[in-house]
């Protein structure tokens, strides 16, 4: 965008011109990125007031005589869980850094199933931790606290979750048809939003489980 | 991510990868160390609560630059401003509703069931006149009644 | 047939006779319930009329192809404000019935409680949701891509998805006039009242899921306008050369991606609490309904901005045409509507002053309360500066503007009053209150739509409308909402509660009915945009715009024709000014001639829209109705629909070939040549085919 015209001086000022058409450069990988990244800030507000109005049921009113989080929670299951989702964001940086370099479609791949297999491992470690807690009668029925960490945890999951599925979508249009322009694209948004679930563990386990035990 | 323009592309792609070998690094430090202080025990309540929060903050910083790939280069400046605009209004909104809801909770809530936690979070102070603010509104609503 | 069979509540979870309004007439001849079976007979006569006549006039086979699966901007933004303004009908129609039923109200009225609760419920609901949102994203979605010299949208399916979310959301709220209740909540439906302990049958789930398809269809919206205005724009149109109604859209746009999840947690969390009995919100187990009361708030103040600021950007626009003047102020109107976006995010405590917290929370909610009064101040001082030795036509528009200037700041002085939270104790929860906000939304919001739909009217469909019955309508809102709220202010002050349906002191009565006469005339003012549209259409041949520009207006949209091709722009334009179509034509170059053509491309049509609109309602309705099965259909449809359209890659952009450009723009040039210009004095005649003679030059005082 050239600044000249405002040099002009006034009274010269054309206001419009209509030159030849430039051959247009529709940046359309750009604009979506730069659509996710707002997408992803709107949803970092509503994972924000879930952990807002988790930590507003902190308190003795909100636990309701049922279990606390002292009670409940436990290192090694959280440990575990970080250890799968945080080894798996760098995978999918491998991924990423396969793809920007243009390795075999089988490199993409390889770390691609690598990642996806690390997030059913950390959902597999989160549902069993949730059955425990149903088991020991820690449902979200049972107080104003409980419902707000199953409201608040399993939203990342779900967001895992769908971030599974967008992978595995992935990986059948990578094997069917290469790494096209459009995969590169949907990689990139897809690599913002697995990294971006990780920041949001990062605030899970510090807030609800190392929050909760300290 | 853009490794410098002058490199081949071995020694761009070298210098990527070291890029997330440090960020995972970094996030493995800043994160074994709360959960040490937390599984050992042993320290006061406020150092690890304030341990856990600055390393976590840095963590999530870490996350920003080597992960995102968002540092304070002209290119990401797009990025890093929607970052910095999202995180304040986040921090209005989360800020605003623990303030509020804390001191709601104080002085219509604070008398009728006083918990541990208030009291390590060192808020005696302000629920005893939450305590007189209750029963003044009690009294209100006895008059409202008859 | 009996509908208790073990089958059918599988099939129809909780809907049965009961639940149909329409019959509740027969079995129950009140006044109260035929007025309640008369709503849900208007509905389904309303929606057999519409059938009949779009199949009798064969336009079935348009309105899909140029509308429903289209995704032009324009396109998309017709059928927002068509929805929007069926909305204003509704609401407007509740407005009235409270109206009266209040005019009546003293020891009774005609109206049962429970009714009247649903009526203000619905009546909040659909103006915020249905009305207001759908107008100013309506007129986004035409105005803001032409500002810019862009051909559409960042991303124009997803426009269609927005639009689709939307109307499911509409059509939730229309449904349930004729299936069930709606909420008896009010539009912000706090709980514990909307609780399942309180109201177990539909009434809360409409509000819940109406208001969640919507919210994500407007979150989507906030998104892809964001991304426009920043990718698309033409070359040379730098951010400080954007028009103002641009700047208004684009903070309107970054409220809507912030301030919507507030909303959408919130609506969550009761809907966990409904479904699966949760402990949000609740009385019992360690709920706490403070917090929704926080969320709603959080959403509901931005919101505020969200309806107000592109309004404000209308004004901006049609005060700086209609004085033939530059808009004055431009850089403090920017900074003041970044102030303002920024500001909305940090008042929201003062919808609940008297909720417990203390005066030191208080006061830091009263002090930002006032402060955001500073920058609209500072707009309402740069458009009376912009109208200082103009030469001002008082079109239907200036009307609109003149009395929202004085309006709104009468209302925005009563607000200042609230800010202050002593003062607030006294007056919340009455009718004072009704009266204010009403007093910042009808002028504040609704003058701004309606000045800006009959604006850019003609640009879109290429001839003027009607300015007596423009004039007519105009002026009975005025009188109308003068006349309705005004007098709230007295009873509020006198101690009338709001939402309730009948009273006992009979103070309150003059008041009451002096409101009902106003409500006749906001029922005329209706009624005369209704006979203004028909007038326009049956005399479009005598008005219209060839020339495209018939206000003389300043800003880029104006340099095309009316109405306009699905490209917008034959040749994207170089910008090198502020209102630079204005600049050209003193220049002398207001219909230039571009020096060459290219290849334009299109996006391709979308069946995304409908998909969205089909299947969020049943999905919604499913929800409402326990017909569990059919919302997970529903669900999986839509996500199917989004994997296969992933999948598939977009469909195939249309390419027009630079041939046919050029021939329909010099045609249109050629077209153009021969329409006389019109003077500013003669703007509203017959003579105005959109082509503006050139002022003379103002003499320098």
């Amino acid at each position: 965008m050239s600044h000249a015209a405002t040099m002009e001086p006034a009274g010269q000022n054309p206001g419009l011109t209509f030159g030849a058409e430039h051959a247009h450069d529709h940046d359309h990988a750009g604009k979506a990125l730069s659509g996710f990244w707002l997408f992803m800030m709107s949803d970092l507000i509503i994972f924000g007031l879930f952990f807002a109005t988790y930590g507003t049921m902190l308190v003795p009113m909100s636990f309701a005589g049922g279990p606390t989080p002292k009670e409940l929670f436990e290192i090694p299951g959280a440990a575990m869980e970080t250890a799968a989702l945080l080894t798996s964001t760098l995978t999918f940086g491998f991924a990423s850094l396969a793809v920007k370099y243009n390795f075999a479609k089988g490199k993409v791949l390889g770390w691609l199933a690598i990642t996806l297999a690390l997030g059913m491992v950390f959902l597999g470690l989160e549902i069993s931790e949730f059955a425990r807690m149903f088991a020991e009668g820690a449902v979200p029925q049972r107080s104003g606290f409980l419902s707000s960490f199953f409201g608040l945890v399993p939203l990342h999951g779900a967001h895992v979750t769908a971030g599974s599925i967008w992978l595995i979508m992935m990986m059948v249009q990578i094997a069917r048809g290469g790494i096209t322009d459009s995969v590169r694209s949907r990689l990139a948004r897809l690599a913002l939003f697995w990294h971006f679930l990780d920041i949001i563990w990062i605030g899970i386990f510090s807030v609800v489980y190392l929050g909760g035990l300290a | 991510m853009s490794a410098p323009h002058n490199l081949s592309p071995a020694e761009a792609y070298r210098h990527d990868l070291k890029g997330y070998l440090t960020g995972f690094v970094l996030a493995v430090v800043l994160t074994v160390i709360p959960f040490a202080m937390v599984a050992k025990g042993g320290m006061s309540f406020n150092t690890v609560i304030g341990t856990i929060v600055v390393l976590g903050l840095i963590q999530v910083v870490v996350h920003v630059r080597y992960f995102l790939h968002v540092d304070l280069s002209p290119e990401r400046r797009e990025d890093l401003y929607i970052i910095l605009f999202s995180a304040l209004l986040l921090f209005i909104m989360a800020a605003g509703t623990i303030w509020i809801l804390a001191n709601l909770q104080d002085r219509m809530m604070g008398g009728v069931d006083m918990g541990t936690m208030h009291m390590e979070s060192g808020s005696a102070g302000s629920s005893m006149s939450g305590m007189q603010m209750n029963g003044t509104t009690m009294k209100m609503d006895g008059a409202a009644k008859n | 047939m009996n509908l208790t069979q073990p089958f059918w509540p599988a099939v129809l979870g909780r809907l049965d006779l009961d639940s149909l309004d329409f019959l509740k007439v027969f079995f129950h001849p009140t006044l109260n319930d035929v007025i309640l079976s008369g709503a849900a007979w208007a509905v389904l006569v309303g929606g057999v009329l519409g059938v009949a006549v779009l199949s009798y006039f064969k336009l079935w086979g348009p309105m899909w192809r140029n509308y429903l699966v289209s995704v032009d901007h324009k396109r998309i933004g017709i059928m927002y404000i068509v929805l929007a303004l069926i909305m204003l009908a509704r609401g407007v129609v509740e407005g009235v019935v409270m109206r009266t039923q209040q005019a009546d109200g003293l020891g009774g009225g005609f109206l049962s409680a429970n009714h009247y609760a649903q009526l203000f419920s619905t009546h909040g609901t659909i103006m915020i949701f249905f009305m207001a949102m759908p107008f100013l994203t309506g007129l986004i979605n035409i105005v803001v891509p032409l500002q810019i010299g862009a051909r559409d949208v960042s991303f124009p399916m997803l426009n269609s998805v927005s639009l689709g979310l939307t109307v499911s959301g509409a059509a939730l709220i229309m449904i349930s006039l004729v299936l069930g209740e709606f909420s008896t909540g009010g539009w912000t439906a706090y709980p514990p009242y909307t609780e399942m302990s309180f109201q177990p049958g539909v009434g809360p789930d409409y509000w819940i899921w109406s208001l969640i398809l919507a919210g994500v269809g407007s979150t989507l919206t906030g998104i892809n306008f964001v991304v426009t205005i920043f990718k698309e724009r033409a070359p040379g149109m730098t951010l400080m050369r954007m028009p103002m109604f641009t700047w208004t859209a684009l903070c309107a746009s970054i409220l809507l991606i912030f301030a919507l999840p507030p909303l959408t947690v919130a609506a969550l969390m009761l809907a966990a609490d409904r479904y699966l009995d949760f402990h949000f919100f609740t009385n019992a187990l360690g709920g706490n309904m403070m917090n929704f009361a926080n969320l709603v708030w959080l959403f509901g103040h931005p919101e505020v901005y969200i309806l107000i600021l592109p309004a404000f950007g209308v004004y901006s626009e049609i005060v700086a045409t209609y004085s033939g003047k530059r808009l004055y102020g431009y850089g403090s109107l920017v900074v003041a509507t970044m102030s303002i976006a920024i500001l909305s995010f940090t008042v929201w405590l003062h919808h609940f002053f008297t909720m417990g917290q203390d005066a030191n929370v208080n006061a830091a909610f009263g002090i930002a309360t006032m402060l955001i009064g500073i920058p609209t101040g500072v707009k309402v001082y740069d458009w009376m500066a912009t109208m200082y030795r103009g030469r001002v036509r008082m079109t239907v528009p200036m009307i609109y503007l003149s009395s929202f200037m004085v309006l709104f700041v009468l209302g925005g002085l009563s607000g200042i009053i609230l800010a202050n939270p002593s003062i607030d104790f006294q007056v919340h929860n009455t009718l004072f209150l009704v009266a204010h906000f009403h007093n910042m939304l009808i002028p504040g919001l609704l003058f701004g739509m309606l000045a800006g739909y009959t604006y850019w009217f003609p640009k879109v469909f290429g001839f003027r409308l009607n300015d007596r019955w423009g004039y007519i309508s105009a002026y009975s809102w005025i009188v109308g909402f003068v006349l309705v709220f005004f007098p709230l202010y007295v009873v509020g002050l006198m101690g009338m509660t709001r939402r309730t349906v009948s009273y006992v002191d009979p103070a309150y009565q003059p008041w009451m009915l002096m409101s009902g006469v106003g409500a006749i005339f906001v029922t005329v003012a209706l009624a005369a945009l209704v006979v203004q549209l028909y007038v326009s259409i049956r005399e479009r041949n005598y008005t219209r715009d060839i020339g495209g520009d018939p206000w003389d207006a300043r800003t880029l949209e104006w340099a095309t024709p009316s109405p306009l091709p699905a490209y917008n722009f034959a040749v994207i334009p170089h910008v090198h000014a502020r209102e630079a179509f204005a600049v050209a034509k003193e220049a002398g170059r207001g219909y230039q001639e571009p020096t060459g053509y290219a290849d334009i491309h299109l996006p391709g049509d979308t069946y995304m829209g409908v998909i969205m609109a089909v299947f969020g309602t049943a999905f919604g309705f499913g929800m409402i109705w326990y017909m569990w099965w059919l919302a997970v259909v529903s669900f999986a449809v839509m996500a199917v629909a989004f994997i296969v359209r992933a999948l598939r890659g977009d469909r195939a952009a249309i390419t027009i070939p630079a041939a046919q450009v050029e021939a329909e723009h010099k045609a249109w040039l050629a077209q153009v040549r021969t329409v006389t210009p019109v003077t500013r004095e003669r703007e509203l005649e017959h003579a105005n085919h959109g082509v503006a003679a050139p002022e003379t030059k103002e003499v320098a005082a």
